[in-house]
């Protein structure tokens, strides 16, 4: 009985995936909570390789001594490696900022690193439950996200004020007057001169308007929301991908991020003086005191 | 020799100062906190001011009952792992959380209109404890379960169209239909379960200290300390546990 389970075993070992986790820097806090909650959903058997510190060819030299059925490669550095040296491989992804960018064929599957818009609105509204106008600045570059606001606002009764600028413009600060926050989104133009960020603030701290952001480094500048993708939640929505892969179950190849994180800075809110929904308050994952 | 003497000094001194020090163990199955070292900062920090307590949060079921062993223990537990170890290791249940004023909640399985018992079930519930009371519902459901850090989470994924089901407390489903009606008004609730007490404070402690294990946990809303922690549980307060709730919860006396 023994020898039969063992060979079952042996042979189903043969026929499992070879899985490999491709990590563009381990030591990134971002991408170290991502690979852990991933290994700690991941049922199957896999490796890890780091890649930060390892040259081109001994990544190309590994990819092809290994060759795994499935590559989970977490930041763009790794996706780019597994693309350039194995493209013919499944390829996973994660963390890679605007990944419509890059070159895909049919077998690539992954998680975005930007959320649903519906979803910023929603956690705004639950803790600013009176918010009826909201600005945006956006670009060329960012025109579908913008779209994408303001379909989701006209659901929920808000109405988004967009200024469109290009690398030459500054921003018309009279625009986003007479609205109940300012939604900083990822834009290339917008973000491309820290003194104009800086100024933005200040000018929209003036005004007592709140700022959203998709990242927590804007803390610093006086963001009064930080609204981004929950690291953690991204790993297991991957194990989960690659376990409908392998039992040929239909899912999206290409997925938004489920969890959210959300900061909320009660410092910078008092100081505007802008009301908030206190019994919402258990949906930010920190307070700023 | 004189080195031996003042190893038993300090092994002593270190047996007196640690003595007294009374442990709150933590484990629930209603949050899915993955920040314990916040946690533990917070409520060592918060806990400080009231004597000497050490705070200790765990995620498994098997290693926290190990410690529930102990005598002059605090424990924070769920009401239903209450019921079924209070009597086993002597736990007294002495306080309950409270939200949106109400001391019990309610469990729903929520998805799109129209949508059929299979796919991605988002929860933010431990695993176990969500496959456990789903089961209840329906005993042969093929759910892919997948952890997000808050029940709006899994609200919105199904929503959005990113899962199918969502299992949460009907209050959360209630904060979503506040904050989009609309998205809301595409969801229906399939499954609901009976009101169950939300998470308790029990203890082992001797009487003497129950007035002291009242003062700790009914000042948290006062405190900034103990307002943080609060958030970190997803609770608004702590409450006193009447004798009619006891009644209800079971366990000892």
């Amino acid at each position: 009985m023994k020898i039969l389970i063992t060979i079952t075993l042996l042979t189903l070992s043969l026929y499992a995936s070879k899985v490999l986790v491709l990590n563009s820097n381990n030591t990134i806090k971002k991408y170290q909570s991502i690979q852990k909650s991933f290994t700690e959903n991941f049922k199957q058997p896999y490796t890890t390789l780091d890649i930060s510190k390892m040259s081109k060819n001994n990544i190309k030299e590994y990819l092809y001594d290994e060759y795994p059925d499935i590559v989970y490669t977490i930041g763009t550095k790794a996706y780019s490696y597994a693309n350039m040296f194995i493209p013919e491989k499944t390829i996973f992804f994660s963390s890679i900022i605007n990944y419509k960018r890059l070159k895909s064929t049919d077998n690539r599957y992954g998680v975005s690193n930007e959320l649903h818009s519906g979803m910023n609105l929603t956690l705004i509204k639950s803790l600013f439950n009176t918010t009826k106008k909201l600005s945006i600045v956006y670009s060329e570059y960012t025109h579908d996200l913008y779209k994408n606001f303001k379909q989701n606002a006209q659901m929920m009764d808000i109405e988004i004020i967009g200024q469109k600028i290009s690398k030459e413009d500054s921003i018309d600060i009279e625009q986003l007057k007479n609205t109940d926050g300012f939604i900083l989104i990822s834009d290339p133009i917008l973000l491309n001169n820290e003194n104009k960020i800086i100024s933005l603030f200040s000018d929209l701290k003036e005004l007592k308007i709140p700022i959203f952001a998709y990242h927590e480094l804007f803390i610093k500048f006086g963001a009064s929301l930080v609204i981004s993708a929950d690291n953690p939640t991204i790993g297991r929505q991957v194990s989960i991908m690659i376990e409908h892969y392998e039992k040929n179950n239909e899912f999206q190849k290409l997925q938004l991020p489920m969890g959210t994180n959300v900061v909320f800075n009660k410092k910078v809110i008092k100081e505007l003086g802008v009301k908030y929904n206190k019994s919402a308050l258990s949906i930010a994952n920190k307070i700023i005191e | 020799m004189e080195k031996i003497k003042y190893l038993l000094v300090f092994l002593l001194f270190c047996t007196v100062s640690f003595a007294d020090t009374k442990k709150v163990y933590f484990y629930t199955t209603e949050t899915n906190i993955n920040n314990f070292k916040s946690l533990k900062i917070n409520f060592d920090q918060y806990l400080s001011s009231f004597g000497d307590y050490n705070f200790q949060a765990f995620n498994k079921k098997e290693t926290f009952e190990k410690y529930l062993k102990e005598e002059d223990i605090i424990v924070i537990l769920s009401s239903w792992h209450y019921k079924q170890i209070s009597k086993q290791y002597n736990l007294k249940a002495k306080l309950v959380a409270l939200k949106k004023e109400s001391i019990t909640d309610t469990k729903v399985l929520i998805g799109k209109k129209g949508a059929k018992y299979k796919g991605t079930l988002t929860t933010a519930f431990s695993s176990k404890y969500t496959k456990d009371l789903v089961s209840k519902f329906l005993p042969q459901n093929n759910f892919e379960l997948l952890n997000v850090p808050k029940e709006i989470d899994a609200l919105m994924s199904v929503g959005f169209g990113l899962s199918e089901f969502a299992f949460v407390s009907k209050d959360s489903f209630k904060v979503l239909q506040k904050a989009n009606s609309f998205l809301a008004s595409k969801m229906e609730v399939y499954k609901e379960s009976i009101p169950t007490f939300r998470m308790v404070v029990a203890s082992k402690l001797k009487e003497k200290y129950n007035k002291k294990i009242i003062d700790i946990f009914t000042s948290m809303n006062t405190n900034t300390n103990g307002q943080k922690i609060l958030s970190m549980l997803r609770v608004d307060d702590m409450v006193i546990l009447t004798k009619n709730n006891m009644k209800q919860l079971g366990g000892t006396k």
